[in-house]
């Protein structure tokens, strides 16, 4: 029964932390896109 | 002698200053999360087996500050959506824009926790009562925000529209607050925001309200950060947009 329940317990824990990394990444990720992104556009209007 | 200016709380709302101020906060916010939910967990873990459910009630300090974190995001949300309506803030729509995929994952994560609570406990992963509709259909009202979103090119236009879905959906949220009071279904009955004060032990409370802060603060460091991305997303529109302009 114990075992059962640190499965069940593991799971929701897995689950949360799975969920909260993917957000974190995706911000993350999405955040250096849009940087790399204004960064050269800012750079292309600077030159001309 | 020269004075100096006084900071209006109105100011922090300013794009720029918010952009200097995020810099520093949000890795305090992560931080002080890390370090909340550390603790939490810890005194959590140490907590002796409940007299019903034995150890699953572990499973709480992930699936109540979900659930109240759902709650509160759609909340903060329908106060920016007034804000987007009413003062056409700079800042509410890309508040309310950022903060929907979070709520989004602080729902389903609470839907899908308390459906591996619930097994063990009431023998079914999913019962269609008050409390696990109301919280399924926020999860769906929030899809629909976010795919509200990427269905307009113009952010002007969108938030507009965003900010109506918003606010219609905000009935939603006491329907999940009161739905166990009103109809009788398998979910528990409120144990800690009561009139008449909290009926849980202290030795659950105390750890649950630590990870709730947690959460809270982790919440804070990703819409910051969210926040900051989209600012950033809508200067690249602009500039994009200069850019076809002065080449036609």
């Amino acid at each position: 029964m114990a075992h059962l329940h640190t499965t069940f317990i593991a799971l929701a824990y897995g689950f949360a932390g799975f969920v909260l990394c993917v957000m974190l990444a995706w911000i993350a990720l999405d955040s250096r896109a849009q940087r790399n992104k204004l960064a050269d556009l800012e750079a292309r209007r600077a030159k001309k | 002698m020269p004075r100096t200016p006084r900071m209006k709380v109105s100011d922090l709302a300013n794009p720029n200053r918010f952009l200097r101020l995020s810099r520093w906060m949000i890795p305090l916010f992560a931080v002080a999360a890390l370090a909340l939910l550390a603790y939490g967990f810890y005194l959590g873990f140490q907590a002796p087996p409940e007299r019903d459910q034995g150890y699953m009630f572990r499973i709480m300090f992930v699936h109540v500050p979900s659930a109240w974190l759902a709650l509160g995001v759609y909340t903060m949300m329908a106060c920016a959506a007034l804000g987007t309506l009413v003062w056409r803030h700079p800042l509410s729509d890309v508040a309310q824009k950022a903060a929907a995929p979070l709520g989004a994952a602080f729902a389903l994560i609470c839907l899908v926790t308390g459906s591996i609570w619930g097994y063990p406990t009431w023998g079914t992963f999913w019962e269609w009562d008050g409390r696990l509709t109301s919280m399924l259909v926020l999860f769906l009202i929030y899809l629909g925000i976010i795919a509200l979103w990427r269905a307009f090119d113009e952010p002007l236009q969108a938030a507009k529209a965003v900010a109506i879905l918003t606010l219609v959906g905000f009935i939603n949220i006491p329907i999940v607050k009161f739905s166990v009071d009103w109809w009788s279904g398998l979910h528990q009955k409120a144990s800690v925001f009561r009139l008449d004060g909290p009926t849980m032990h202290p030795v659950y409370l105390h750890p649950l309200l630590i990870c709730a802060l947690g959460f809270s603060f982790l919440f804070g460091a990703m819409l910051m950060l969210a926040m900051r991305t989209e600012i950033a997303r809508r200067r690249v529109r602009t500039l994009t947009l200069f850019a076809a302009r002065e080449a036609s």
